[in-house]
Formats: C-alpha cells, sequence, structure tokens
C-alpha cells in the first residue's frame, strides 16, 4: 500500500501560543511514597518555537508536557499558555501520544473529526487528512492502515482543533527508523503552516537535533533543568551536517556516552 | 489484459472455495439433527416406547399440522415472542442503565453493588409466589419475571465491561474536550460494547428461560403452557412440537441478535 504524496500545507490563521512554567513542582503519592517527579521547573516557551523536552527515560518530560496539556495538574507552581492559567483540558492545546490511540471503531476521518472540536467541516478535515498523506484513506479503520499511516492521522487529530500549541509524546519512538525521518520532516512542515508552536518528548539525541530551536536537557527524576540548548543552524537542515556534530558530542556526553 | 484474466480465474476459484466451505459447514451442522431423527423414528417405531412415551416424527408433524388448522399455534407463539421480546427489553434497558452506574461511579458501585448482589443470590424463580401475590395473573408478573431473567447477564457484563475500558482511550478523549454524557456515549460505551453485546445474548437466553417458567406456572396461553397442557392431556406430540417450536426460536433470536453484533461491530 502506497502513501500519498503529503499534499502542500494548508495556510492557518492560528497564533501560536507561548507558554510559561513558574516555580513548578509535581510530585505523586505522599508521605513516605512521595515520589518528585519534577522539582523547580521555570521554562518560557516562545510563540512559533519548536522546543524538544529531552531526558532519560522516568526524567518526567512526559509529565511536564501534560502539565502544559492540562491533562495532570501541578502540585505547586503556575502553568500559563498565553499567560492564561492552565486549570485543565482546553483547546489550546494539541496532543499527540506515543502510540497513534484511535479509536478504532472510527475510521480516520472521524478519528481526526473528535480532534477537530467541531472547528472544521468535513471538507476540511478531508484536506487535513491529504495534508498528512493520507488522502484517500480517510474511510479506512485504525486496523486496516500502518503504524506509521496511524500516526500520521495522530498527528492531523492533534492539528485538527488549531492548536496554539501541540504537545508530542515520543510521537516517533514506536515506528521504523525510515518512517520515523519522515515523520519528523512531516511534522516541520504542517506545523510550520499551522503556526502552532510545537513542543516535543523524545529520547532521540538525533531527533532533538533534526527538530528543534532549543533542547531542554532534563536531568534525573526530581531534579528539574539540567540545561537548555540553543540550536542555531538553518532549516532545512541536513541531517549529517558537521555543523551539528560538536552538539550532538556535547547531549551524549550528558547521558554518560563518550564517542 | 492476460493478467486481468489471472486475477478473475483466481477470484473465481476463490468463490468457489467459499462454495464448498459453506455447503460443508451446513452439511456438518445437519449431520447430527437427521442422525437424531433416525433414531428417533427407529426407536418409536421398534416398539421399545409406547407412542404416548415417544411419537414418532410424522405424528408430531401431524400434531403441529393439526394446531394449525384450529389456528391456535400462532396465537401461542405470538404471545411468547411478544412476551419474551417486552421482558428481554425492559430488562436489558435496566440493565444497561444501571450497569452503566455501576461501571462509571465509584459511588454508585458501592451504594449498589452489595444490595444487586443478595438480590442476585435469590434464585430468580422464588421471586414467582411473590410476584403473583403482587400483580395478580396476567401479563405483568410474567413480563417482570423474564425481565428479571435478562437484567442480571447485561447489568454485570455493561458494569464490568465500563470499568475495563482502556484508561489511554479514555484519555484521548479528556485531550479532546469530551466530558461526562459525551464521554460515555463517544468513548466509553463503544469501546466496551463487544463485551456489553456478549450480556445481551446471555440476557436473551435466560429470557427465554424465563419465559417457560412463567408461563408453565400462570398462564392460559403461549409455548410454556402448550408444555404442560399437552402433558395433562397426555399429548405428547404436541410437547415434542412446543419443545422444538422452543429450540427454533431461541435458536432464531440468537441468529439475529448476532447480526446486530456483527454489523455494530465491524471494527474488530
Amino acid at each position: 500500500m502506497a502513501i500519498a504524496e503529503p499534499r502542500k500545507p494548508e495556510a492557518s490563521n492560528v497564533l501560536a501560543a507561548s507558554v510559561k512554567m513558574t516555580g513548578v513542582n509535581k510530585h505523586f503519592g505522599s508521605g513516605l511514597k512521595r515520589v518528585d517527579v519534577l522539582r523547580d521547573i521555570n521554562l518560557e516557551i516562545q510563540a512559533g518555537e519548536v522546543l524538544v523536552l529531552l531526558g532519560p527515560s522516568g526524567c518526567g518530560k512526559s509529565t511536564l508536557l501534560r502539565l502544559i496539556a492540562g491533562l495532570d495538574s501541578p502540585s505547586e507552581g503556575l502553568v500559563t499558555v498565553d499567560h492564561e492559567q492552565v486549570t485543565g483540558v482546553d483547546e489550546r492545546c494539541g496532543f499527540v501520544f506515543q502510540d497513534p490511540r484511535l479509536l478504532p471503531w472510527l475510521n480516520l476521518q472521524d478519528n481526526v473529526a473528535i480532534g477537530a472540536r467541531s472547528k472544521r467541516n468535513q471538507q476540511e478535515i478531508l484536506e487535513l487528512l491529504a495534508t498528512v498523506g493520507l488522502g484517500g484513506f480517510e474511510k479506512h479503520l485504525p486496523r486496516q492502515v500502518s503504524g506509521g499511516m496511524a500516526q500520521r492521522a495522530a498527528l492531523a487529530r492533534g492539528l485538527a482543533g488549531h492548536p496554539g500549541v501541540l504537545l508530542l509524546d515520543e510521537p516517533f519512538a514506536a515506528l521504523d527508523a525510515l518512517t520515523r525521518l519522515r515523520m519528523q520532516d512531516l511534522l516541520l512542515d504542517v506545523t510550520r503552516a499551522s503556526g502552532a508552536t510545537v513542543v516535543l518528548v523524545t529520547h532521540d539525541i538525533d531527533e532533538a537535533l533534526h527538530l528543534a530551536d532549543r533542547i531542554v536537557v532534563l536531568a534525573d527524576r526530581g531534579r528539574g533543568i539540567d540545561e537548555i540548548v540553543k540550536v542555531n543552524h538553518p532549516r532545512p537542515r541536513d541531517r549529517s551536517h558537521p555543523g551539528l556534530a560538536p552538539l550532538r558530542t556535547e547531549l551524549l556526553s550528558k547521558f554518560g556516552i563518550h564517542p | 489484459m492476460s493478467e486481468f484474466r489471472v486475477e478473475q480465474q483466481s477470484t473465481r476459484r476463490q468463490g468457489r472455495a467459499a462454495l464448498i466451505g459453506k455447503s460443508r459447514q451446513v452439511f456438518l451442522g445437519a449431520m447430527l439433527p437427521i442422525l437424531i431423527l433416525a433414531l428417533w423414528q427407529v426407536l418409536s417405531s421398534s416398539g421399545a416406547f409406547s407412542v404416548s412415551q415417544l411419537p414418532p416424527p410424522a405424528e408430531v408433524v401431524s400434531g403441529a399440522l393439526g394446531l394449525i388448522e384450529r389456528g391456535t399455534l400462532w396465537g401461542h407463539i405470538a404471545i411468547s415472542l411478544q412476551r419474551v421480546f417486552a421482558g428481554f427489553a425492559l430488562g436489558a434497558a435496566l440493565g444497561i442503565a444501571l450497569g452503566s452506574a455501576v461501571g462509571l461511579s465509584k459511588f454508585v458501585s458501592q451504594l449498589l453493588q452489595p444490595t444487586i448482589g443478595a438480590l442476585r443470590a435469590v434464585p430468580s424463580l422464588a421471586w414467582v409466589p411473590l410476584l403473583l401475590i403482587w400483580m395478580g395473573i396476567y401479563e405483568e408478573p410474567k413480563i417482570t419475571l423474564i425481565a428479571i431473567g435478562a437484567f442480571f447477564p447485561v447489568f454485570t457484563t455493561v458494569a464490568s465491561g465500563l470499568a475495563a475500558v482502556d484508561r489511554n482511550l479514555i484519555e484521548v478523549g479528556r485531550a479532546y474536550g469530551l466530558k461526562s454524557i459525551k464521554l460515555v456515549t463517544r468513548i466509553l460505551l463503544p469501546a466496551s460494547s463487544p463485551i456489553i453485546f456478549s450480556g445481551l445474548r446471555l440476557g436473551l437466553a435466560q429470557a427465554w428461560l424465563f419465559l417457560v417458567a412463567a408461563e408453565l406456572i400462570a398462564s392460559s396461553k403461549g409455548l410454556g403452557f402448550l408444555l404442560l397442557d399437552s402433558q395433562n392431556t397426555a399429548r405428547t406430540d404436541v410437547l415434542f412440537v412446543a419443545i422444538i417450536l422452543l429450540a427454533l426460536l431461541g435458536k432464531l433470536s440468537d441468529v439475529v441478535i448476532t447480526q446486530v453484533e456483527k454489523r455494530a461491530l465491524r471494527w474488530i
């Protein structure tokens, strides 16, 4: 089954949103069982920026993302999107999970419609599916398409509601290597067109280097932000560009790997 | 062109294979009933049993024809179907409603589970005398008894099915702003529909069981009444007619619900 060539991304009038986290702590449980996941997080994300959260597993990067989405609330501190406090799930954010998590009883079109929150008509949903290269697969059920195609549909669902911030939790981790590279480029294309701010969680250093304007490196669980790295490199980026090599080495050594 | 012909041939071959498979299935499924029928014929004509114990198949057919001639058979079938349908609809609706409440809310579950568990422990036929005292001897106690029979399997499966829905799918719903009723109708019910359907099928089987119980106890019409009446009048042929009809109707209703299930669960 060949996947249709992605159509040129649509233009959008949605304004990217900024995100700010001030003095954010998050712990689960209490007393002796208390586990601190995030401690003293202060982070500002510019509107339109592509920010990548990088860190070892269990460092709390997914939790941080869920706090922005309003899926969890911080134990202390303040999370704002466009200077307005996040108090629960709201339509300013779109979320893409690690697994596609499509609803198996709905076809791809109806799955994307769930994310559209009634802000798009059927024609616009079809256009969005074509943008992510799924033209002609609208009526397919999730079980009838490949993992990569399902994740494309999940990406479309995340963008369908015209979010100011698109949050992605290791969205390509489960895909094969080639599909992963293709999806990274697709992500840049469609988010640039939609104008959304992107916050992406990954443990893949190359993915971070390819996508990010800034990389936030999280320390081990409960120890907060280790470092923020700016990636000053023009786009489209060449994955093997020697200019990225020193940064890669630096990041690798942070995780205890010395090339 | 030649490619096309190859494809056409292969679909024709596939069609033939499917046909063979289908007829094989029908043949295998029909084998046992045919054997039983033959055995029945042999036993009843061998003189080992009296006609009142085991009437030959032909006599059962003529018994059925006699009922049709007198015009009473359709009435028995119709009233039984009506009772099963009404009782099942009532019991299943209540089962879905209460099962949803218990499956979705911890509070309701803690409030209701012990009581419903205790009620469930009462053998359902024990309700009969009480139902007769409360509701008289007409349709109400029968339909209520059938509803009780259909209620419990539906209630149990709906409650456990909803409680076991994949948390990840619920989170998708939450992340895209679905709340309360919409979360139930768009995520929870579809996600648990396979198990709900198996509950409905169990409930339907129970409804037929309780129909016979209800009609055996107090009625002047229906297949259960036909059973009792034929026993009292020593018409064993009619008794066989009633049993065979119950088997056919029970199977037919199961086929209907299976077809609905297949359509609804095409996504699996």
